[in-house]
């Protein structure tokens, strides 16, 4: 009898399994979100094993990669989306696609990848070592929301840096997944067509990589959608709306602008235009032949965009320049190249500077056609999406249209995406744009569209309407939705980002080295932390990061320390009084700067002369670094060799060049 | 089947309707139901509804809010509990890169896990923030709570305290402190008096701020050692409103909690958290044996030390990666002044242990002194060391020692 009662909640726990091959399809599909995603997560990491052990991607890294990814991702999906699940199961199902959407960090078992990765842990464990909020002078430490987090919960468990800064990532993700699907509730969605605004949303080519990055715009993205679900549920109260909502839409408001500067420009520009979409709504409701739709409250938007703007100036106060200055060159030059396409003759002169999508990429030929494939589906998804919701449009209210206008901006944006001056500025407002296209799509999902009204449009329609047949609906769905997801994969970012692979000299995702953990190492146990140290940009992360903690100093053009790399010429002397007065201690020269082009094109910053193009040094000029009085080389591992500076060997002979006697 | 509609302890007092989700209303619940609910039920039961067994909805809604306090109460101070084990269990300097290593480690990491997600999400979600009523804007506003409350208290201590480091101490301090007050607040709201809402959230503030107030101090008279109270008492009144607001919030507000779980969410979500488990497991398992890792090749690094008597110069070579005491057997040293000429030199590599490095001893040729000393003095007549640049001919390893003036003299 005991035994018999202890064993019910087991039996009860395990039912789904029991069900897998004899249940109803409900069932059969939660068995498979059960059983699957694990299977999927393990295929992702031996892809990314497989690719770890090449020296060139090949065709088997990215079968198992799309292979696991579908397996895990599809049953979540579909579960998400199915009609008549509980709420519970539907959660789960919707944090499951979060959590499998971070995937890219089986990437990072050891430590940062990329510029962003490393300076954000470095401010983290600043922040976790020595209680400091914004480490340095750098644009980042004035936003130190991730940093906080990372070190409030690593100090609070004791857990390791890197491992909590994986968690706090996951759990962000999973939080844009849920915040999407609540802000398409708010809206006016149903379940399962907020679970589909939430899919697509996903679908977006930052999700996947770039917003699963250790970066600050991976934890505030998902509070500006959290914070955007809350304000649209309170405008949309059909009474006077609850406080809560208003204090989730502040504390959002307070937090947001230390957390991420573009999340929090593009929220302001969202409620504007859901502000204004208010405002046209309720001017139509003036008119008694345009009532009937609900009666929607302007007051929590105003709250949300008075109380951003309010914060936002007291967080930027100081760093305003700073800020036009991080934020403007990219929109600019943007800007000027998309208005050159305005002009006819100009459009095909500047056709040989623009950027051909996939153009050298180490892609499959299928991840190619899906990342061309992507924008026109994307597009028919929400002319059509916007074609139901136009036929529905009595009762929907307000922000459904705004959010259209939101995600029209995608379309726009993709012109500038072709451009090289543009191309980040565009990529990074799609995480953004992406928000309104999930909302309409989930919207129409919602309201629906009978097959009899389709199938009137003659044979296009009749075809369309076959679509409606559950079996067809599914392939098709799975179809529509693999593409996207290779497509928008293979948009994202570049193959060396996704995948490990062979080190590359001069790459940010592939350029972390073991020489340079022992540069970085050894600076640490050598010269106080913040110690100035001039090195390339890729030796800087290792050298600036969490383990070297060193001020890496970045050449520019009124800082031109990278004459002592590039120029076999003696050194001018306003060069060397620079790096007297940046009280330069170490630089640290790779030996392969004059053998070997680096795959980003440059050494220091994009601007650097000869950038883009990445021509070699003379070996002269990387010689002379053994030969100049004031430098020697204290330590080396390998290609990297540390020299230090000796500043009144410097200050007594000004030596530009190893030849003795001509000094001054 | 149905999903969960805005299915509150303490609004629900009817079946789920057998449809989906509900659309989120986004409508203001009554803030102090309690207090409206006592005061009519003081009303001689004027305005009640009699259920079944002589219950009304008052005696029913103050029930339900009882419950959802308790239950609120419950799970704050299981969380502040494990906050407060972990601070003491935590080794003191450990290690930014190391995982635990301790019995007591582990359990100070299992209890700050639990505890960071109890407090102060837990109250935040369920007193103060709401999104909607469904599992999944339940589970957002929780994430959404922690990450938010995490990222803004140390910025917010900075700014407050003029700048001043945001330690350990003063996350756990200030997160406890605020549960503590809110923890207060919640057990007020469970008196029936006074029904003005006004004076419940009056007497409760005040409440709040004195205990908060003796709190401080009884902490500067007892715990003296070790701690520096400059902040808090510059800060005293700032810390005795905030926790006089939280108190009066939670006696105020209805805490809105989920319905107790039924027996299959409690089973959807065993399950959910054992594949998330499960496939942690696997992937640690299989990544131990097929490392996604990327590959980096092995180095060695090389770093002058004080030779020991008849060389003239040391150099430590230290193996970096697995091929690292390979690469250092097959170096092939030689050596040139700065100007890039080659130098005559004898070398002996030394193995070394598995701490140790290999130290690579080199002497340098008789015949070598006057090119190398010749150089050293004709720079601007200053004694300046000379410098032996050290290459490896087979890895392009370059690195310098130097050799004292004294050298050239003997």
């Amino acid at each position: 009898m005991t035994s018999a009662t202890s064993t019910v909640p087991g039996a009860a726990i395990l039912k789904p399994f029991h069900d897998l091959a004899s249940g109803s399809p409900r069932e059969r599909l939660i068995a498979a979100a059960v059983v699957l995603p694990p299977i999927g997560a393990t295929l992702v990491l031996l892809a990314l094993h497989r690719a770890a052990t090449q020296a060139e991607p090949d065709d088997w890294q990215f079968a198992l990669l799309w292979v696991g990814f579908l397996c895990g991702m599809l049953p979540l999906v579909a579960l998400a989306c199915s009609p008549g699940i509980t709420g519970v199961v539907r959660a789960c199902a919707l944090a499951g696609i979060g959590l499998l959407g971070t995937g890219r960090v089986l990437r990072l078992p050891a430590g940062p990848l990329g510029n962003d990765e490393f300076i954000h842990m470095r401010q983290t464990i600043e922040t976790y070592l020595s209680g400091e909020v914004g480490h340095g002078s750098g644009i980042f430490s004035h936003f130190p929301g991730l940093h906080q987090t990372i070190s409030a919960f690593a100090q609070l468990t004791g857990a390791p840096l890197w491992t909590v800064a994986l968690v706090v990532i996951a759990l962000s993700h999973i939080l844009s997944v849920l915040a999407v699907y609540q802000l398409v509730r708010a809206v006016g969605g149903a379940p399962t067509g907020a679970a589909v605004g939430a899919v697509v949303y996903t679908i977006n080519p930052s999700w996947l990589y770039f917003d699963t990055s250790i970066s600050y715009e991976s934890i505030a993205l998902p509070v500006l959608l959290w914070c955007l679900a809350a304000a649209v549920a309170a405008s949309r109260a059909p009474t006077e709306p609850s406080l809560r909502y208003m204090a989730v839409v502040v504390v959002c408001a307070v937090a947001l602008p230390m957390m991420h500067p573009l999340s929090t420009i593009m929220l302001g520009l969202i409620l504007v235009l859901l502000i204004i979409a208010v405002v046209v709504h309720s001017v139509r409701r003036i008119w008694p032949e345009r009532g009937g739709s609900a009666q929607e409250h302007l007051w929590p938007l105003l709250l949300a965009a008075s109380a951003l703007l309010m914060s936002s100036t007291f967080w930027w106060r100081n760093i305003r320049d700073e800020l036009v200055s991080y934020l403007g060159p990219s929109l600019s030059r943007g800007w000027a190249e998309v208005k050159g396409f305005t002009h006819v003759t100009e459009a095909f002169q500047k056709a040989s500077g623009t950027r051909l999508p996939f153009a050298g990429a180490q892609t499959p030929i299928y991840e190619t056609v899906s990342g061309l494939l992507f924008a026109p589906l994307v597009l028919l998804l929400f002319v059509v999406s916007v074609a139901i919701l136009v036929v529905h449009r009595r009762g929907l209210g307000s922000a459904p249209w705004g959010f259209a206008a939101l995600g029209a901006l995608f379309f726009l944006s993709i012109p500038m995406a072709l451009t090289s001056g543009g191309g980040e500025g565009a990529h990074r407002s799609w995480a953004f744009s992406f928000i309104g296209i999930a909302v309409v799509c989930g919207m129409a999902w919602s309201v629906g569209l009978s097959p009899a009204v389709v199938a009137r449009f003659g044979a296009i329609g009749r075809w369309g309407a076959r679509l409606a047949e559950p079996r067809v609906r599914i392939g098709v769905t799975g179809v529509v939705l693999t593409v996207l997801y290779v497509g928008s994969a293979a948009l994202g970012t570049t193959v060396s980002a996704r995948f490990p692979g062979r080190m590359q000299v001069g790459d940010d995702a592939r350029s972390v080295s073991r020489e340079g953990g022992a540069v970085a190492a050894w600076l640490a146990a050598h010269a106080p932390v913040d110690t100035p140290v001039v090195a390339d940009r890729y030796v800087s992360q290792q050298v600036g990061g969490w383990v070297g903690r060193m001020a890496p100093l970045a050449p520019s053009a009124a800082f031109p320390l990278w004459d002592l790399y590039m120029y076999a010429k003696p050194v001018p002397r306003y060069v060397l009084k620079q790096v007297l007065d940046a009280d330069v201690h170490y630089f640290v020269v790779d030996a392969r700067m004059a053998t070997t082009r680096p795959r980003m094109g440059y050494w220091f910053i994009n601007d650097e002369p000869g950038g883009g193009y990445g021509r070699l040094f003379p070996q002269e000029a990387i010689d002379r670094f053994n030969c100049l009085p004031w430098l020697r080389a204290v330590y080396a591992a390998g290609p990297l060799t540390v020299y230090e500076v000796d500043a009144s060997v410097l200050q007594a002979t000004m030596a530009g060049s190893c030849e003795r006697g001509t000094h001054d | 089947m149905t999903e969960d509609t805005l299915a509150t302890e303490s609004t629900v007092s009817a079946p789920e309707p057998p449809s989906n989700e509900a659309l989120p209303t986004a409508t203001a619940p009554a803030e102090s139901h309690l207090a409206r609910a006592a005061a009519v039920h003081s009303n001689n039961g004027h305005g009640r509804h009699e259920l079944r067994g002589g219950e009304t909805t008052d005696d029913r809604e103050i029930s339900l809010d009882r419950r959802a306090r308790l239950r609120l109460l419950a799970g704050s101070l299981i969380g502040a509990g494990c906050l407060v084990l972990a601070f003491v269990l935590q080794p003191g300097a450990a290690s930014p890169f190391a995982a635990p290593s301790t019995v007591s480690a582990w359990i100070a990491l299992i209890a700050g896990i639990v505890g960071i997600w109890l407090v102060p999400g837990l109250w935040l979600s369920a007193v103060m923030m709401r999104v909607g009523a469904a599992p999944s804007a339940r589970l957002a506003t929780r994430i959404g709570a922690t990450l938010t409350w995490y990222a803004l208290i140390g910025p917010v201590i900075h700014l407050v305290a003029d700048g001043a480091l945001v330690t350990r101490g003063g996350v756990f301090g200030a997160t406890v402190a605020a549960t503590a007050a809110m923890c207060l607040g919640v057990v007020l709201g469970l008196a029936r008096r006074p029904a003005n809402p006004w004076q419940r959230f009056l007497i409760a503030g005040v409440v709040g701020a004195f205990c908060a107030q003796t709190v401080i101090w009884l902490a500067m008279l007892l715990v003296t050692d070790g701690v520096n109270y400059g902040q808090i008492r510059r800060l005293d009144w700032l810390i005795v409103l905030c926790c006089g607001l939280l108190t009066a919030i939670g006696a105020h507000s209805r805490p809105d909690l989920p319905l107790v779980r039924r027996a299959k969410h409690i089973r959807v979500i065993l399950i959910s958290l054992a594949v998330v488990t499960v496939t942690a497991v696997v992937l640690f398992a299989v990544g131990s044996i097929w490392s996604p890792a990327q590959r980096t090749p092995s180095a060695f690094g090389a770093e002058q030390v004080a030779p020991p008597a008849g060389s003239d110069v040391a150099i430590a070579l230290t193996g970096i990666g697995p091929d690292g005491p390979a690469l250092i057997q097959r170096a092939d040293f030689t050596a040139a002044d700065d100007m890039g000429r080659p130098v005559s030199i004898s070398t002996r590599l030394l193995p070394g242990g598995k701490a140790e490095p290999a130290t690579l001893l080199v002497t340098l040729a008789p015949d070598s002194r006057p090119q190398l000393c010749a150089r050293s003095a004709e720079a601007t007549g200053q004694d300046w060391p000379i410098k032996l640049t050290v290459r490896d001919q087979t890895s392009g390893l370059v690195v310098q020692a130097v050799i004292p003036p004294e050298w050239c003299v003997s």
